[in-house]
């Protein structure tokens, strides 16, 4: 019976957060530009005030954006299919554990900037960044972190 | 195993890497020349980081940041962050601001702010500001409702 019921909750999670990636991904990829500037707006460039300034527009990392804009959906739609889909699950829900360990970092770190943005996670979702956001990955990541100790090697 | 996992994953990553290449090479391109910062908008370092409230009134606490009200005279006469300037975007965009007069420290951090979320009067003053040589911009966007809210000092005669 317990292994009936683990087998469905692992089911539900790996349909929840392929699902929910799958949705995130496919969001900025009808939008790049938009999620471009949401990219520019989390100010990752500038941890010290100021320390980047208007002069500095054209230096790497702002060159870098539209290659995060452009790719980052795109491994975020496939890592979610392969878990909803069951291919390659182990894989998958290492890089979805991963992202989301770099999502949390950066939400934390921006929060504690005090900055007020838009976090940018779903398309069509206006949340600003807050402890809500980041307790939704911690627990998605922690989904994700299942996924990957209960998924067979393929 | 272990190691044929991650071998996969970063497989599955490439390929995500290359169908967002192929399918955007735009956005790349433009990113890469400096297009997109130029014509879209997107910067590592925006001009000015849009704060909240907490950053907003602990800049205010250390007493070093020089608040500006975008919004009208007479808004501001009703009531204001304590110790806040007025400088009215409209003022200041039909040059009826001495801004030099009134803040002449370029390097002054400038908290600019209006009435709150669907309120675009501070992030343009904030453009201005940084046309004219200003670098320590922050746009406080929760503004007055936000700052009346949490009780913090205000003034005017409200």
């Amino acid at each position: 019976m317990k292994r009936i019921t683990d087998r469905y909750l692992y089911l539900l999670i790996r349909f929840f957060i392929g699902g929910l990636f799958i949705y995130a991904g496919l969001g900025k990829i009808m939008a790049p530009f938009e999620f471009a500037v949401t990219i520019g707006s989390y100010n990752l460039m500038a941890p010290f005030e100021f320390a980047v300034t208007i002069g500095s527009y054209n230096l790497v990392p702002t060159r870098l954006i539209g290659l995060v804009a452009a790719t980052l959906p795109w491994i975020e739609v496939l890592a979610g299919l392969g878990v909803i889909l069951g291919v390659r699950t182990k894989a998958c829900s290492l890089i979805i554990s991963s992202l989301l360990a770099v999502f949390i970092l950066i939400l934390i770190l921006t929060y504690l900037r005090g900055m007020d943005i838009d976090c940018g996670c779903f398309r069509g979702v206006d949340r600003k960044i807050g402890p809500l956001v980041i307790i939704e990955d911690l627990l998605m990541f922690f989904g994700a972190l299942f996924i990957y100790s209960k998924a067979e090697p393929s | 195993m272990q190691r044929e996992v991650i071998v996969q994953s970063l497989l599955i990553v490439l390929a995500a890497c290359l169908i967002g290449a192929v399918t955007q090479p735009d956005l790349i391109l433009d990113s890469l020349t400096g297009k997109l910062a130029l014509e879209h908008s997107v910067a590592a370092a925006p001009i000015a980081p849009v704060i909240n409230l907490a950053k907003a009134k602990e800049l205010f606490d250390e007493g070093e940041a020089i608040f500006l009200d975008a919004r009208s005279r007479s808004a501001y006469g009703e009531s204001h962050i304590a110790g806040a300037l007025s400088v009215p975007l409209l003022d200041v965009l039909r040059e009826r601001v001495d801004l030099a007069a009134i803040l002449p420290d370029k390097d002054a951090i400038l908290v600019a702010y209006c009435s709150g979320d669907g309120c675009d009067m501070a992030g343009e003053l904030a453009e201005e500001l940084a046309r004219q040589g200003y670098q320590r911009l922050y746009v406080f966007q929760a503004g007055m409702p936000a700052w009346e809210a949490a009780g913090y000092p205000t003034a005017g005669t409200k």
